[in-house]
């Protein structure tokens, strides 16, 4: 058989032609690094809103490169920074925020609970723009999505990331004026085609709710809303949680602006805030994540406290404390005073309880 | 009919029958593609999309046609539209021209597209007079239910050529920027400046000097950049030299002699305020000051002249946004008390104190010396930015801003300054303009040659992305309702996604091109001669934030 017949009998074959493209597809895939391959199956698994899968698979990573022997390239770190926002945001949404956080503390992109230089750095991450939109934060998430798309083109989950931030705040005129552009693509028009009757309904209602379109004046009435002293994220989400409790004894914010906020004021040892956000979770009938409980436990252990939180109706038996949590505080503690005596080197000391809330509280620097 | 087609009729139909179906198997996209729905949130209830029914529109004689969509719910019967024009502005009388035009469905959507000379011929009949548009039905006979427009049609023309810069979305920072220009008496667009083929640079703050396109600047930030100027059939690139850290070259305004041109200052600090809605960034000013450019000389002016005057005015206020008295023997720019923060107040209270004011100095041109500057409108309510001065010299519009003077900011309404009254004050009093304002804010505006037209860019279309409007200021100063910048569809604003910023009307055609302004870009930059400015500039003055 001549050449030209064997290629075209392998072109033929089926299986060859299967055989084939896994090849290239493994070769490719081969050819990847662990930050690409790894930021790649999370993008896939956030987008498919398997957040388990996500975490899992930062686990992976993290497990082999939680510190890097050598100093990483630019490039290698510009993905660490993205997969380290896409675990944040698999911590959030599958409720490990408040129990895992602290520990990949070897890892140093995920010292601070917002990086606040991202924005700039990466500022087309889809996992921030989703994290904010998650926590009910429309305003900072609105630009992600758009340069994400002025820098890598549309795609479907920031597309339906847009849709939701303006059908969310009433911005009918715009969300109609994207959903026609879209219809001159087949990619964005199959994509926009589930948020038509939605879009629709939204304009056809546009004059009896306000459209969040509209400017927003520096008036007494935009004075009064949620105001943030620091710039970026970790100060507004501050600030809107605040509002919104402040609002009414009985308000219930989003409970995933919740977990971030009770983080952030742990990681700051601000535990001023105890009462009050064991009071919002019990409101919202959730349990008291395990960092809280540790701060619940060293904040009770000033006699003043504890009475405030009993007179508050917060007691133990109230909050579900767990028994386990008593003895992690405990332990950290008995270690500490076995670290002051020279008992317990600072490094075993660090290996046992670097992943609690207790050490943090006591040796964390204020993030 | 020939004989020899009527006997072939049923092989033409079976025919195609046969290409309708291949079209149906071969094109399932086409057949799946959802009909266009009616833009209804932006249409803002009209039957006609750009909303072209204001009753006091007043188009100049020379505008490109106003080609619109019309909505088949709104006018069921609707095939075509009429046009007549009169001479006059009385409603009696024969029309002097008539122009019937079918509308053409696209996309599933009815649109009227005017012939550009057939329109024209009309409008030119009508200059000084009115003309009318009615909707009528396949016989061409008028809808009852359908409005008859009246357009009034000025005989003093605008400038034919726009300037504007496109941005990708409304949002900093934004990645690619454009400058087009476009012809106002029909659709031709040039692309002039692009940022892609300069590494991603920003470019801002164009301006050409009292409507001439000969004579242009173009601000270029970051790495390599510096001020183009276009003058006399030629590109210069300057730049400030190193050691003077906090200067910048922004907010250019070209003195009528073209000798000059007047720059402010500052260092913009920008704190970026988010509510549920939207980021808006908040921008204040620090270390403003006001720069005068010698082309001639390549050198630096202080203002004001006097040194003192000048340390003592730059200590206190902030500055920005020069514009020149049409005579060019006075300046006026916006003002502010330096921001001074109070620890009870939260930063946006603090922000929102930050207030300008227009002022100015008188100016001589012999001598390129300034007088000591003097207050000229003030408003309690709002922050005036964006001054632009109509060619008699008689009136100001300025932006009324919730606070600053930097036009990214959400907000901002016009308002008139008639420089020739005088209240009990001494001040110019300010007057709103009621014809121009939406809830979505207006700014960016410029005058036509003229001064019958100005041009601004509003978010009022959808509330997110700017397009620039057209307004007529008539002889007793008075602005009518504005029109959107018309474009060869009428579907086009229905999609369009891009912003429009700064609009700058001019009387001819820039005579650069796209690979000239780039080469310009890239070049490198002639120092400025500081010497007579470095006397009084406080090399102490660090920057902070973000800058020009």
């Amino acid at each position: 058989m001549n050449r030209g017949g064997l290629i075209e009998r392998f072109l033929g074959d089926n299986r060859l032609r299967l055989c084939l493209v896994m090849g290239l597809a493994l070769t490719l895939t081969a050819c990847l690094s662990p930050e690409e391959k790894c930021l790649n199956t999370m993008r896939e698994a956030v987008y498919a809103d398997d957040f388990a899968k996500g975490l899992a698979t930062a686990d992976a990573f993290y497990r082999k490169h939680a510190v890097e022997t050598e100093h990483p390239s630019e490039r290698a770190m510009a993905l660490r920074w993205e997969i380290s926002a896409y675990t944040r945001l698999c911590l959030l949404m599958t409720g490990e925020l408040n129990r895992r956080f602290l520990a990949y503390y070897p890892v140093h992109e995920m010292g601070v609970l917002f990086p606040a230089p991202l924005p700039f750095v990466n500022r087309h991450c889809y996992a921030y723009a989703r994290l904010y939109c998650e926590m009910g934060l429309y305003g900072p998430a609105l630009p992600i999505v758009l340069w994400h798309a002025e820098d890598l083109g549309w795609d479907e989950a920031g597309l339906n990331l847009l849709f939701e931030i303006y059908t969310n705040t009433n911005q009918s005129r715009v969300a109609q004026t994207y959903l026609q552009a879209f219809q001159q693509d087949a990619k964005t028009r199959r994509w926009s085609a589930p948020w038509v009757a939605t879009v629709t309904a939204l304009a056809e209602n546009a004059a009896s709710a306000p459209d969040g379109t509209r400017t927003q004046p520096l008036s007494p009435a935009f004075l009064t809303g949620p105001q943030a002293d620091e710039s970026f994220i970790d100060g507004y989400a501050k600030a809107v949680f605040r509002y919104e409790t402040a609002l009414s004894d009985t308000a219930t914010p989003n409970p995933y602006l919740t977990d971030y906020y009770t983080l952030l004021c742990l990681l700051e040892k601000d535990l001023a805030q105890v009462p009050r956000l064991l009071d919002v979770y019990r409101r919202q009938g959730r349990p008291i994540p395990d960092y809280l409980q540790e701060a619940t436990l060293i904040y009770a252990s000033d006699a003043g406290n504890a009475a405030g939180l009993e007179a508050a109706g917060l007691t133990r038996e109230a909050l579900q404390l767990s028994p386990d949590m008593e003895q992690r505080v405990g332990k950290v503690f008995r270690d500490f005073e076995m670290l002051k005596i020279g008992g317990l080197p600072f490094d075993e000391m660090t290996r046992r309880h670097a992943a609690t809330y207790t050490y943090h509280f006591l040796f964390g620097q204020i993030q | 009919m020939t004989a020899t087609t009527k006997r072939h009729r049923p092989l033409l139909h079976l025919l195609a029958l046969c290409l309708a179906g291949w079209a149906g198997l071969c094109l399932p996209s086409a057949c799946t593609r959802p009909a266009a729905t009616w833009p209804a949130a932006i249409a803002d209830g009209a039957p006609i999309f750009p909303n072209y029914t204001a009753c006091d529109l007043v188009l100049p004689v020379n505008i490109a046609p106003l080609d619109f969509m019309v909505s088949e719910e709104r006018l069921p019967q609707v095939a075509m539209v009429r046009l007549e024009a009169f001479a006059a502005q009385a409603e009696d009388g024969a029309p002097t021209a008539a122009l019937d035009v079918k509308l053409q469905r696209k996309d599933g959507r009815l649109e009227c597209r005017f012939p550009v000379a057939d329109w024209h011929r009309c409008l030119q009949q009508a200059a000084g007079g009115h003309v009318r548009l009615g909707f009528r039905n396949r016989q061409g006979q008028p809808l009852a239910e359908a409005p008859v427009l009246r357009w009034q049609i000025s005989a003093d023309p605008i400038d034919p050529y726009l300037v504007y810069r496109l941005s990708a979305y409304d949002e900093n920072p934004c990645k690619y920027l454009e400058a087009e220009e476009r012809c106002l008496e029909n659709f031709d667009t040039r692309l002039l400046m692009d940022n892609r083929r300069t590494g991603g640079q920003c470019f801002n703050c164009h301006a050409s000097a009292q409507n001439d396109a000969a004579c242009m600047s173009i601000h270029l930030r970051g790495d390599g950049g510096g001020t183009l100027l276009y003058r006399q059939g030629g590109f210069r690139k300057i730049t400030l030299p190193d050691g003077f850290p906090s200067l910048r070259l922004a907010y250019p305004a070209w003195h009528p002699s073209q000798r000059f041109i007047a720059f402010s200052s500052a260092r913009i600090q920008v704190f970026p305020y988010t509510n549920i809605y939207k980021t808006q960034d908040l921008i204040a000013d620090t270390l403003a000051r006001l720069l005068v450019y010698d082309i001639e000389r390549n050198r630096l002016l202080p203002a004001p002249s006097d040194a003192l005057a000048a340390a003592e005015h730059n200590a206190r206020y902030e500055v920005s946004f020069p514009v020149w008295a049409p005579d060019g023997n006075r300046i006026y720019f916006c003002r502010a008390e330096k921001l001074r923060f109070i620890d009870t107040l939260s930063f946006v209270e603090n922000l929102a104190r930050f207030r300008y004011h227009i002022a100015a100095m008188d100016f001589d041109t012999a001598t390129g010396t300034f007088s000591l500057p003097y207050t000229v409108c003030i408003d309690s309510a709002s922050s005036l930015s964006l001054p632009a001065i109509d060619p008699s010299g008689r009136y100001l519009v300025v932006s009324r801003l919730p606070m600053g003077s930097f036009p990214s900011q959400n907000g901002g309404e016009l308002a008139l300054i008639d420089l020739s009254r005088r209240g009990a004050d001494g001040l110019c009093p300010l007057q709103d303009i009621p014809a121009l304002a939406s809830p979505d804010g207006e700014k960016s505006h410029q005058f036509s040659s003229n001064g019958r037209w100005m041009v601004f860019g509003s978010k009022r279309l959808n509330g997110s992305t700017a397009a620039v409007y057209i307004s007529n200021f008539d002889r007793d100063g008075r602005f009518h309702a504005p029109f959107i910048l018309p474009q060869a569809s009428g579907e086009f604003y229905t999609k369009q996604l891009r912003t429009f910023l700064f609009p700058v009307l001019n009387r001819t055609a820039v005579p650069f091109t796209l690979d000239e302004w780039t080469m310009a870009a890239v070049a490198p930059a002639t120092p400025i001669d500081m010497r007579l400015f470095a006397a009084d500039y406080e090399q102490g003055a660090q920057p902070m934030g973000a800058g020009h």
